[in-house]
């Protein structure tokens, strides 16, 4: 009888979840903008999903959920700039260039992983293609609604496109020594992005001698190509995986010479050694708080990453690249003020407002601001702390995580052929596995 | 090497097939009255009892009182019932089993490989790939099947379907609509581009729009070529003209909800007629379905769940404990008591799932929605078994009768050759010893396009139990490979004191070494050359009551059950 009760109760929720956007009245709580300072003792009005009042004793209609926060903390969202939730696909691992690939196509509303997330204050996602090829698919950043089926209605509409590239150990394991390709080496990879970025000149030209009726001949449609153009047009955000500091300049120089400005680098290892530099450009750099040396060309790093790339005036996160480490984001944020003694606002930027800026969404999202839209995580403690746990995660208004309301099975889709059993797999995603080569080993394990 | 070995199993048990054996006779006529049957002209339309004459392949009178040519064959039918042929909406009936893949040379760039090695095919017709004598064809006719909409499988474009006949003649006789729509499917290539979803639904949008362009590049050369390069001839994009230009309507294979999520995406990116076919998890997509008037082929694939087939089992054998020993049945009851909640709540929400794919046919019925069904993914001969469990969701009988009939013909543009009864139509005709859903009905006879096939509806040959203890006999067996049965005999003899013990796979018998009996089991290794490989199977087999039962080792692919029971006395040589 009882498991009846819960399978109701569970349908209830996914019900209500179902809605796109709602309205909630937060109060009492200790208000972290991260843009404008703390608030104590305030209320925060959300309605139809957009943060709507930030004030004193605000109320609203009967219908509005009340949470109260009273000695409780509200942030925003968290949001991390890298991760592979939520997709079926992560490589395209056949070509060193998949431009046209988009993981968007392969988003899974049904991944428990975005509840988990939830379960950490994350509200949103950059879901990235893996760093398999020098020039990866392109990525999708993603809300966490989880408990909606549709996969259209995780994307957060409008968000600027996004592509995945990568530098080093990666494209050249898997292509240069995978298949005896170009690239082999880091000078290999650097070619590959000069002669894209060359052939998506060419290939813009002959499209506009047909458009303009010079030629009578359409060219051979290109996908690959296409994308690639609408990144020297600007229309889409590089997110480089990269770790030498060497590199990171090869890949400032390739940008500068195509004029290409929209730049944010993933990992950054060696960012700390070329700070000033990433500063100038305006590249974004996103970090893990303290993970390395799992491959060689990972083996000169510092926690104090972050802490250096901020204080040089470099747009700095911190990020998961992991199912796992996406859950408690606020702590890898904490390891900030123990390595480089940042305020909290600097160290809460690094998971809200600057990944916001990293993936071009600062103006909806990544502070507490009336206008934005309502994405908030509630804190027993202060998120920095080592003792704090996240009791409401609200994404457009609606609470899609609320630590007393969690009931043990969250799937959503269930396989009817699948063995049941009681006993849980680690997944990918976790630190061993390393989530960005998802998809990619298997296809060149055999010369 | 190891899909080569798979090759060589499904090479060895192939060869053990019986070809289809229908008995070709020398038909006097070409007319038959099949007479005072229960007559279901269309769904809900019936006569009581009544006769349907045909001639040359054409229905030429249905009803209750109707002249007799006299050169009619006389079919006496009294008390079975007549139906329309079936028509499956969507497989790949008659589709020969694909070759050994020899030698195929390593492709020099993933990244952009051949189409037709990257499972891109759209030029392919059914008749490329058909076999006349194809299991399938007999295997679904000998359930009431006389038409398919059949495409070759494999790949994101394997080809384009064809409306065929289950007549298994050659192709140019059995088609009846040649490549009619265009086939799609969400399935990656192998260690080459597209390797991923994410790679397919991208080279979707690259080869319709290429096809654009290149429809536009011929109609530009086609009205003034002067000073104009040649547009290359390209076969692919050739064949997907048409739907590029929304003349052919496109078969999405849609299974699961995201599956039909990326078609209905695709679509709505790339501009071109669409049917969502073999759909397994659309029950949320209804009202879309509806708003845009899409077609649509449910698979009658449907899951059951395991504890209802273990609890049938477990009745069983309880039944039997409870005859032998009561003691050890309440040794049961003790065990049944240790329930674990976790365990109970999981296998609730998986019923709960295995009920929202059963009556996914009963709710798009509800809505009001036409809807074919796909045998594609199931065995022939467990469509009434699933028939059943959708009908447990409430869907009717009659609708269940228009999915495999009416709706399918007009679906498909055919509704004036196929799917009733009815004067003029096509001799397309199953008629079964009971009303066709139920679970003892059996096919009698079908006709396909005139032509007429009897079943026999004997309860199959007795087993002859041997004497108690002595393990020797001949033996009927089936053995279970994935996704097919293969049947093989296995003769034990005895010699003396040593046993002798013989399999005969298509005809040849070989006889085996070094068998091992030990009480009533048998066990022994079978070396299978092939090709220059050799593959060693061991078999072990029980034999109790007239009955045989084991396994077949492969090694490499694990081990598959075999189990037949006892057609007589061993066979002496």
């Amino acid at each position: 009888m009882k498991i009846y009760l819960n399978i109701i109760l569970l349908f209830m929720v996914f019900g209500l979840w179902a809605q796109e956007t709602g309205s909630v009245l937060i109060k009492n709580g200790t208000v972290l903008t991260v843009t404008n300072g703390t608030l104590e003792n305030t209320d925060v009005l959300i309605t139809n999903g957009k943060i709507a009042r930030i004030g004193e004793g605000l109320s609203a209609g009967s219908d509005v959920r009340v949470i109260d926060a009273k000695d409780q903390f509200v942030m925003p969202g968290i949001i991390d700039a890298h991760s592979h939730i939520a997709l079926d696909a992560v490589n395209e691992a056949t070509d060193p260039s998949t431009a046209h690939v988009w993981v968007g196509d392969a988003l899974d509303p049904f991944d428990v992983s975005i509840y988990r997330a939830l379960a950490g204050g994350v509200t949103s996602s950059h879901a990235m293609h893996g760093s398999a090829n020098a020039i990866g698919g392109q990525c999708e950043t993603i809300k966490h609604r989880y408990g909606v089926m549709d996969p259209n209605k995780l994307r957060m509409k409008d968000a600027p496109r996004t592509i995945k590239f990568a530098l080093g150990e990666n494209p050249m394991r898997v292509h240069g020594e995978g298949r005896g390709i170009t690239p082999s080496t880091r000078m290999g990879v650097e070619q590959v992005f000069r002669r894209s970025f060359s052939e998506a000149q060419e290939y813009m030209e002959a499209w506009d001698n047909y458009n303009s009726g010079k030629t009578k001949v359409p060219p051979v449609y290109d996908l690959k190509k296409e994308t690639v153009a609408d990144i020297l047009k600007g229309d889409i955000i590089i997110h480089c995986h990269s770790y030498r500091a060497d590199e990171i300049l090869m890949l400032m120089n390739v940008c500068k010479d195509f004029g290409v400005k929209r730049l944010c680098f993933q990992h950054v290892n060696e960012g700390f050694k070329v700070a000033p530099e990433l500063a100038e450009f305006g590249a974004g750099a996103s970090v893990f708080a303290d993970w390395w040396a799992y491959k060689f060309e990972v083996y000169y790093s510092t926690a104090y990453n972050a802490a250096i790339l901020l204080r040089n005036g470099v747009v700095a996160s911190i990020n998961s690249d992991s199912g796992e480490l996406i859950r408690h984001l606020y702590h890898e944020a904490a390891k900030t003020q123990r390595y480089g003694g940042l305020t909290d606002d600097e160290a809460l930027s690094l998971i809200t407002i600057n990944p916001a800026k990293q993936l071009g969404i600062e103006d909806r999202v990544g502070s507490i601001e009336v206008g934005k839209e309502g994405d908030v995580a509630i804190f027993n403690k202060h998120p920095l702390s080592v003792y704090t746990i996240p009791q409401y995660t609200i994404v457009d208004g609606i609470v899609r995580f609320d630590i007393n309301e969690d009931p043990k099975d969250m799937r959503i889709d269930i396989d009817p052929e699948a063995k049941i059993s009681t006993y849980y797999e680690l997944d990918a995603g976790h630190h061993d596995h390393d989530g960005c080569m998802r998809d990619a080993m298997e296809l060149f394990t055999e010369k | 090497m190891l899909s080569k070995l798979w090759a060589i199993i499904v090479l060895i048990f192939i060869a053990g097939q019986v070809e289809s054996q229908d008995d070709i006779d020398i038909k006097l006529s070409s007319t038959y009255a099949i007479q005072n049957a229960h007559i279901t002209q269309s769904p809900g339309k019936t006569i009581d009892k009544g006769t349907v004459v045909i001639k040359d392949g054409v229905i030429i009178s249905v009803g209750t009182n109707v002249a007799i040519p006299p050169e009619a064959i006389i079919v006496d039918a009294d008390s079975l019932y007549i139906y329309p042929g079936f028509i499956d909406a969507y497989n790949n009936t008659g589709e020969k089993k694909a070759e050994e893949k020899k030698n195929e040379e390593r492709v020099k760039n993933p990244g952009n490989p051949p189409n037709d090695r990257a499972g891109i095919t759209p030029d392919r017709s059914l008749s490329d790939v058909y076999d006349s004598g194809a299991k399938s064809i007999s295997d679904w006719r000998a359930e009431g099947f006389t038409a398919s909409f059949s495409a070759p499988a494999e790949g994101m474009l394997p080809g384009k379907a064809s409306l065929i006949l289950l007549s298994g003649k050659d192709a140019s006789q059995s088609t009846v609509v040649k490549d009619k729509v265009l086939v799609g499917t969400f399935q990656s290539a192998s260690r080459m581009y597209p390797a991923t979803i994410i790679g397919v639904m991208a080279k979707y949008r690259d080869l319709f729009r290429q096809t654009s362009y290149a429809m536009k590049h011929q109609s530009a050369y086609d009205s003034n070529p002067v000073g104009m390069s040649r547009p290359a001839y390209d076969k692919s994009l050739g064949a997907l003209m048409p739907a590029a230009d929304k003349k052919q309507l496109v078969f999405m294979e849609a299974e699961k909800y995201k599956d039909v999520s990326r078609a209905l995406t695709l679509q709505a990116d790339l501009d071109f007629n669409m049917a969502l076919v073999n759909v397994k998890q659309g029950t949320s997509f209804i009202d879309v379905i509806k708003q845009k008037s899409i077609p649509v082929v449910l698979s009658m694939e449907v899951p059951e769940s395991e504890d209802k087939k273990d609890k049938k089992k477990v009745d069983a054998e309880k039944e039997d404990s409870a005859k032998d020993d009561e003691a050890k049945s309440e040794e049961d009851e003790v065990v049944k008591e240790e329930i674990d909640p976790e365990m109970e709540a999981l296998k609730a929400r998986r019923d709960e799932a295995i009920k929202d794919y059963q009556e996914q046919a009963a709710m798009f019925a509800k809505s009001g929605v036409k809807f074919g069904l796909s045998g594609k993914d199931i065995k022939a001969k467990d469509l009434k078994k699933n028939a059943k469990l959708m009908m447990e969701q409430g869907i009717t009988e009659d609708q269940l009768l228009a999915a495999l009939t009416v709706n399918p013909a007009e679906m498909l543009g055919v509704s004036n050759i196929l799917g009733t009864v009815e004067k003029g139509k096509m001799a397309n005709l199953v008629i079964s010893t009971a009303p066709y859903f139920e679970e003892d009905a059996k096919v009698k006879y079908v006709f396909v396009e005139g032509e007429q096939f009897e079943y026999d509806v004997e309860k199959k040959k007795a087993k002859v139990a041997g004497k108690e203890g002595d393990i020797t006999g001949l033996y009927d067996c089936v053995l279970e490979v994935p996704g097919d049965e293969r049947d093989m005999k296995i003769n034990i003899k005895k010699d003396g004191d040593e046993y002798v013990v013989s399999v005969e796979n298509d005809g040849e018998s070989e006889e085996v070494e070094s068998v091992k009996v030990n009480g009533n089991s048998v066990s022994f290794p079978l070396s299978v050359q092939e090709d220059g490989q050799s593959l060693n199977l061991t078999f072990s087999l029980t034999v109790e009551d007239g009955e045989i039962s084991g396994t077949v080792d492969t090694g490499v692919f694990g081990a598959f059950p075999i189990k037949g029971d006892r057609i007589g006395d061993p066979k002496s040589n």
